[in-house]
């Protein structure tokens, strides 16, 4: 290693402090990847964010139409300052939602599902080759990867545990958002209209119920914000 | 895998499931570098630069990523999690640039300012030290925009709350003599300081507003401070209070300041309600006790909770003065709106008792005096009047139920508890009767160990001998739960400080069954050790202290051990020893060890006072970190009218690199013994091996030369040859320290074995043995009695030809701390002047009953016996000294003041009869 007097020749921002959350590093790294993803996958970063933090994963969200990237085509340019901004808070986000599951005791994912997650990731790319490659341009290794995925299970059950088993949707509840919101949307659109029986326990009451489960998770994270010490240097 | 876990899996493994969404579009600003440098993703060189070069050194021990590596963002932000968890980086910047075979990555470093002083500016309304005061931040603290802000915010409030409300402050953050230090510059402009215009206070009736507003004592002119209305405010709710107007209410009307003067106009309102009619007949007590302890007076408030609780403050007093059995009722009227307005309390105070026994019946199976030793109230003894408080015995009967519980005996219980007076025995006896019922027994103790992180590594030796419940024993319910917290501390030393125990307890009637399963976790070891803060000090002398190694189980134990072995350095004035970040997936965890260092030099000086010495200086000066290792040279000088030393110290606490500390030391000593001036001066070397926390021993070489002047003994008792000499010897002593408190013990021993070997092969001119062992011992008899016994036994024996002992290497006895029916070393055999001669042989024993009296005062009363002979054939009965005497003792931090009056009991011709000795410290 180079001991180098400052003053020499400089380059190219490459990596850094991002931010630090509680006394724990964000990358610059992780920064951009974050956003450059948000953008690949047409998400907002707030669902990306979700997803990288394992907050919201039923099913049903995937009913809701995802936010549309902010940028349409934004791949070939350069991030935005507000998108770097986007993807920082959201990994904000991350560190102190998992800073605060970590701090209770629980039996932990075992290796077995996450083999198994594992496999099916792989599954997706024609070739190991072709899934090396990828891992490479992303700049990350098969540790990590693991690694969140671990981390994604364990919020999983904490917020299945704290906020969803707690939920509870009555059938009035569900009854009258399927008159004031469902129906009148769908009419909108044009789709035709089911009969609440046949759509209340698979559709309207798990989105109604996720609904509550994210209220409450926004409400929570919201506080450990407001608890946290946070200093911010890039971008 | 359910279609939870499958969503899961789409949106949390999100990074890998949008590559093949992306595939050769080669967005990230990284790739773009990639493409343009033309040397892909790997690190070719790393450089470190930063403006302040002491930060690189740890810097690039923090580093993990390394040439040759492909670029890795996990790796990275471990990297950059390590360098900012040394403490001292602020921020880090990784520039790139192409270079042959890769890319060159550029680590910039920011120092991380700490505060090392505060300079105020403008104009200041107060001192420096009362500015100071009212900031947070304390010297070494990390300092960035957030802290200066919240710095400025905190002492603009401050000058408002002293009146000054306009006050502006602002600052900023100046650079010391490193980047390090940041100077804190706040510059202050107060403004005037606010004076009250008017003060009114009205009220509705009851008191008036006059005498309310010398209660107040606000006068219109003088400084408005928010906190000192707000505290004349309740002094007004005091005096409502103390002419019982418990229902009153106060309230600022009018609150205003006038920007043209500065001035504050303030408009008070209280509504005094009803007085409550409050009276105590029966036991005439004091308005100051009735004002201390009541609920009423101290919450101003006749709710019935306040009542009851005044009540039972009233027993309470009334019995810890004696009255075994007081009674107290109260009666209330209330008004149209339901308060309380007249209260009555009515004391039949009783009869003034000790308390004189307690028994216990139906304790078949677990000793009475077991359960005495448990239980809070205490019959009467020799300085305990101990009286029957009832509060107490209800506590007792609930610790003699846990303390059956503790024992197997589920079902026990307090069927009757009473105290009743008993004329014959002269006080109050209480009975306590217990039913025991069966004893249930543990079946069996069972540790599973779960999970496919179990390891191999820990095995049942680890807790085999550990856990309170074992099969055949007594169980405990409680102990269930203590043995799972014990489980997971175990568990936690060997590297699974996240480690699950679940406990289940299932009865038959063979016993009961206890399972504990665990979950140990996944086993975390320490991973990279990094080093920040040190600037003198080297690394080594760090490291050699760390109770933990890389690639150990990682272990809380071991990093507090650490810390408090560097705070024992005497180097540091604050050490943090922590994890890089706190993350229990992951199986090693980078350790930081931080520390601020102490400033080096050190002054320590004290005077003092005894008969012996009289007046007593010392002085010390010195440097504890001699080239950044730890090493000590200091010089100490003692001074009194009896002696004066002068030392030279030089101290290596790792000698020759093992935990063994080494002393060399340059004396001189100049003292005027009881029958001659002696003058020593010479050199030692020592060595200091600590074989555990409570034994050491002390191997020693020891060069010194000694001469006497004025000697008043009589020439013919004491050859010219042996009134000076000059002895090289080699010392061994053995040292054991069981005192749980060395400065005022109760319990324990302590005790120190020495022998010396002084021969004319170590540049002696004389050669002679000594053997002299001192020790002594504590225990405490009751909570206010310690019994202290000392014995102390010597022998000095000439060998290769020496016959005599010189007279400065005799033993001399006498004075505060030997026997103290004698004057300082005036025991033993005496010329026929009565100067003492010294001896060879030393016995001493001491007997001391310590008593502590009250508070902080407390008394001895002593026995001292022995003397110093001339030779072993001369030891008879008759020789053997006798003393008695008082004494009187205050305890402070640094010892007891001592007071000590002692009575020769044989005395002889020429003796005085009585000594008083006055000095610091328990005699041993």
């Amino acid at each position: 290693m180079i001991a180098a007097q400052a003053g020499a020749q400089t380059g190219e921002l490459f990596d850094g402090i991002a931010a630090v959350v509680n006394g724990e590093v964000i990358s610059i790294g992780e920064v951009r990847r974050t956003a450059l993803l948000a953008r690949e996958e047409s998400l907002g970063i707030g669902e990306l964010c979700a997803a990288q933090s394992g907050l919201a994963m039923e099913p049903a969200l995937g009913n809701q139409p995802a936010t549309p990237s902010p940028i349409p085509g934004a791949s070939d340019r350069e991030l935005s300052p507000a998108e770097l901004q986007r993807a920082r808070e959201c990994l904000i986000d991350t560190r102190l939602v998992f800073r605060e599951v970590r701090r209770f005791p629980r039996v932990g994912a075992d290796d077995e599902r996450i083999d198994a997650m594992m496999d099916a990731l792989t599954a997706q790319f024609e070739t190991p080759a072709a899934f090396a490659a990828e891992m490479r341009r992303l700049g990350m290794g098969l540790e990590e990867i693991r690694s969140d995925l671990r981390r994604q299970l364990l919020v999983g059950e904490y917020v299945d545990g704290r906020f969803r088993a707690t939920v509870e949707i009555t059938e009035e509840q569900a009854r009258a958002a399927w008159a004031q919101e469902f129906v009148p949307n769908m009419e909108t659109e044009g789709v035709p209209v089911p009969a609440f029986e046949e759509v209340a326990n698979d559709y309207v009451i798990p989105i109604l119920r996720q609904r509550e489960v994210n209220r409450r998770v926004q409400s929570w994270i919201l506080d450990l914000r407001e608890r946290a010490t946070i200093r911010r240097m890039y971008p | 895998m359910s279609s939870v876990h499958a969503g899961r899996l789409l949106l949390a493994a999100t990074v890998l499931a949008t590559a093949s969404f992306a595939a050769g579009t080669a967005a990230a600003q990284n790739l773009s570098l990639v493409e343009r440098t033309g040397g892909g993703h790997t690190i070719a060189a790393v450089e470190v630069v930063s403006r302040w070069e002491r930060l690189i050194p740890s810097a690039r021990t923090a580093i993990t990523v390394q040439p040759g590596d492909d670029y890795d963002i996990a790796r990275m932000r471990t990297t950059l999690q390590n360098l900012y968890a040394l403490g001292t980086v602020a921020n880090v910047r990784v520039e790139a640039s192409a270079a042959a075979g890769g890319l060159l990555l550029r680590f910039v470093l920011e120092p991380q300012v700490h505060l090392w002083d505060v300079h105020f500016t403008g104009e200041r309304p107060w001192s420096k030290g009362r500015l100071r005061a009212a900031l947070s931040v304390r010297e070494g603290d990390a300092l960035d925009a957030e802290a200066l802000g919240n710095q400025e915010t905190r002492l603009q409030q401050a000058l408002a709350d002293d009146g000054y409300l306009l006050a502006a402050v602002s600052g900023k953050i100046v650079e010391g003599d490193t980047p390090a230090r940041g100077i804190l510059e706040l510059h202050i402009t107060p403004g005037a300081q606010a004076r009250l215009a008017d003060v009114s206070i009205t009220t509705d009736g009851g008191i008036a507003g006059s005498e309310l507003a010398i209660a107040l004592a606000l006068p219109a002119g003088s400084p408005y401070r928010p906190i000192v209305f707000e505290e004349a405010l309740d002094r007004v709710r005091a005096r409502l209070l103390q002419s019982n107007f418990f229902f009153h209410e106060t309230r600022v009307v009018e609150q205003s300041l006038d920007l043209s003067d500065n001035s504050m106009w303030l408009e008070v309102e209280v509504a005094v309600g009803p007085r409550v009619d409050l009276d105590f007949s029966g036991q005439p007590f004091s308005e100051e006790i009735l004002r201390q302890r009541l609920a009423v007076f101290e919450f101003g408030t006749v709710d019935d909770w306040a009542l009851k609780d005044s009540r039972h403050e009233l027993v309470r007093w009334l019995q810890e003065r004696g009255h075994w059995r007081p009674l107290v009722s109260y009666s209330r009227d209330r008004d149209e709106q339901g308060r309380n307005t007249s209260v009555r309390f009515r004391v039949l105070a009783g009869r003034t008792a000790k308390l004189v026994r307690i028994e216990f019946t139906g304790t078949d199976r677990v000793a009475a005096s077991t359960l005495a030793a448990t239980i809070r109230s205490q019959p009467a003894g020799f300085l305990a009047p101990r009286r029957f408080i009832s509060d107490w015995w209800l506590e007792d009967q609930r610790a003699v139920t846990t303390s059956y519980r503790r024992r197997g005996f589920s079902e026990a219980s307090v069927v009757n508890a009473r105290a009743r007076y008993d004329e014959q025995a002269g006080g109050v006896v209480a009975t306590m009767s217990v039913q025991e019922g069966p004893i249930s027994r543990v079946r069996s103790v069972d540790v599973t160990l779960l999970g496919s992180d179990a390891p191999s590594s820990i095995d049942s030796s680890l807790w085999a001998t550990a856990l309170q419940l074992y099969p055949g024993g007594p169980f405990d319910p409680g102990a269930v739960r203590r043995d799972a917290d014990l489980l997971r501390a175990l568990l936690a030393s060997v590297g699974y400080p996240r480690a699950i125990v679940t406990s289940d307890a299932e009865r038959d009637d063979e016993g009961v069954a206890i399972t504990h399963t665990v979950v140990p976790g996944v086993l975390q070891r320490v991973g990279k050790v990094l080093i920040a803060g040190n600037d003198a000090t080297r690394d080594n002398v760090i490291e050699r202290e760390l109770a933990f190694a890389s690639g150990a189980p990682f272990s809380f134990a071991d990093l507090l051990e650490t810390q408090s072995r560097l705070y024992a350095t005497g180097l540091f004035s604050q050490v943090d020893v922590a994890p890089a970040v706190s993350d229990d997936l992951e199986v090693t965890q980078p350790l930081v060890v931080r520390v601020q260092e102490a400033p080096p030099m050190f002054i320590t000086y004290g005077a003092g006072f005894d008969t012996e010495e009289k007046v007593r200086g010392t002085f010390t000066i010195g440097h504890n970190n001699i080239a950044g290792r730890n090493q000590e040279l200091s010089f100490s000088t003692r001074a009194s009218v009896r002696e004066q030393r002068f030392r030279v110290l030089f101290r290596e606490p790792y000698f020759l690199g093992r935990r063994t500390e080494g002393t060399a030391t340059a004396f001189y000593t100049n003292e005027q013994e009881a029958s001659f001036k002696v003058q020593r001066y010479g050199v030692s070397f020592q060595l200091l091996v600590q074989h555990s926390d409570r034994v050491a021993s002390l191997p020693r070489l020891v060069f010194r030369d000694t001469s006497t002047f004025d000697v008043e003994i009589n020439p013919r008792l004491i050859r010219p040859e042996d009134q000076s000499t000059r002895v090289g010897a080699l010392t061994y002593s053995l040292i054991v320290d069981t005192r749980p408190n060395p400065i005022n013990p109760t319990s324990g021993f302590y005790g120190t074995t020495d022998v010396e070997l002084a021969t004319r092969m170590l540049g002696s001119n004389t050669n002679f043995v000594t053997v002299l062992g001192r020790w002594f011992g504590y225990r405490r008899l009751t909570d206010r009695l310690t019994l202290a016994l000392g014995a102390r036994a010597g022998i000095k024996i000439p060998h290769s030809g020496s016959d005599s002992i010189p007279l400065p290497e005799r033993f001399f006895a006498g004075g505060s701390t030997t026997l103290r029916g004698f004057q300082l070393d005036g025991a033993g055999p005496v010329d026929d002047s009565g100067n003492p001669l010294g001896g060879r042989v030393l016995l001493i024993s001491n007997i001391e009953l310590r008593a502590q009296l009250w508070g902080e005062l407390g008394g001895v009363a002593f026995a001292d016996f022995g003397n110093v002979f001339a030779q072993a054939g001369t030891i008879t009965w008759r020789e053997v000294r006798e003393t008695v005497g008082i004494g009187i003792r205050y305890s402070t931090p640094v010892g007891p003041i001592r007071f000590d009056f002692a009575r020769l009991m044989d005395r002889r011709v020429g003796e005085d009869r009585y000594q008083v000795f006055f000095s610091i410290g328990h005699t041993f």
